[in-house]
């Protein structure tokens, strides 16, 4: 018998609550720095989890602290186990990106169609002006991704304090990229060839889209 | 060198009979390896898993839940059998070596 990935994690989630608040923090930390470890195979990371949130548990229920159980040196446990890990197979982590760009523009073109298919008018786009836009989204929103997850597995065993502040920093680095892409949307002079298109284009291009990635979600979490 | 060596007492241990994570440690600390942290046959685990020399089985164990049993593979038997050679060659002279003894042991 074996558990789908989402099946697993949400089991992670219903366990960890039976853990005691000491042996919580322990643990999570841990799983935080194993999971923000991109490119290792999803399954084989959420069965060790599993494994040792089990092997925890039960060594709870005879009074042992994680401390004990796992030793003093989690970083150093997590960074053997991250490196006895399968690589997650090329094949799937191009899946999940393109996944996630389906999603992103999906969700993008639908924001922006909505106003043409209320008012029922179609509207101009210049190429070069939008391409360069969405060069920048994607590139910012790849490089905000990969700086989360680097961050968020370096504080993994740092005190709240610093996360907190670690915190703050990200949302603000977050901002700054906002607005300036907005801005760089309003002063810049659109450019390139211009295209008129249907007041319904832009909304179901969007809608296909997020159908498209939804399809691909449920194949994938099938596995 | 120890790494190795962990390998073989884990896939001893598994040898026997088909054991889970906790069941693994346990036995183990049993046998005297009491200095082993308990986290540390998950890497060990892992690594066996991936040269595909143990198989992991998640299945209901008698208290209940679902546990990954893990069990020797044909590959897994052979890898052990080379190491449990290779710790008949060694373990003497190093035991030995450590003593500080200069007793040639081929005489």
């Amino acid at each position: 018998m074996t558990l789908t990935v989402k099946k697993m994690v949400k089991q992670n989630n219903e366990k960890r609550n039976l853990l005691t608040p000491e042996n919580k923090t322990y643990y999570e930390n841990m799983l935080l720095y194993i999971r923000t470890n991109a490119f290792k195979d999803e399954k084989a990371t959420e069965e060790v989890l599993l494994e040792m949130l089990d092997h925890l548990l039960e060594a709870q229920k005879e009074g042992k602290r994680a401390e004990e159980v796992f030793g003093k040196a989690p970083q150093q446990l997590a960074q053997d186990i991250i490196e006895s890990l399968p690589n997650e197979s090329v094949k799937k982590v191009m899946g999940f990106s393109l996944e996630i760009i389906l999603t992103l523009f999906g969700w993008y073109l639908v924001a922006w169609g909505a106003p043409d298919l209320i008012l029922k008018e179609g509207s101009t786009i210049y190429l070069g002006t939008a391409s360069v836009s969405i060069v920048l989204i994607v590139g910012s929103l790849v490089g905000l991704i990969y700086f989360i997850f680097a961050v968020l597995k370096k504080s993994a065993f740092t005190n709240k304090k610093k996360k907190n502040k670690v915190t703050w920093g990200l949302g603000i680095i977050f901002g700054l990229v906002w607005a300036g892409v907005i801005l760089l949307n309003i002063f810049v002079k659109p450019f390139g060839p211009a295209i008129h298109i249907n007041y319904y284009t832009a909304f179901g291009l969007g809608c296909f889209l997020l159908l498209a990635s939804y399809l691909f979600k449920k194949s994938r979490e099938a596995k | 060198m120890l790494k190795g060596i962990l390998d073989g007492c884990v896939l001893s241990v598994i040898e026997k009979e088909e054991v889970y994570g906790y069941e693994l440690s346990q036995k183990l600390q049993q046998l005297g390896l009491k200095d082993i942290s308990e986290g540390t046959i998950y890497p060990v685990l892992l690594r066996l898993q991936k040269s595909q020399w143990i198989n992991g089985k998640m299945r209901p164990s008698d208290a209940g839940p679902n546990r990954k049993y893990y069990s020797l593979t044909d590959e897994g038997k052979k890898a052990l059998e080379s190491i449990r050679e290779e710790w008949e060659l060694l373990s003497r002279p190093i035991t030995n070596i450590l003593r500080g003894e200069e007793n040639d042991i081929n005489s």
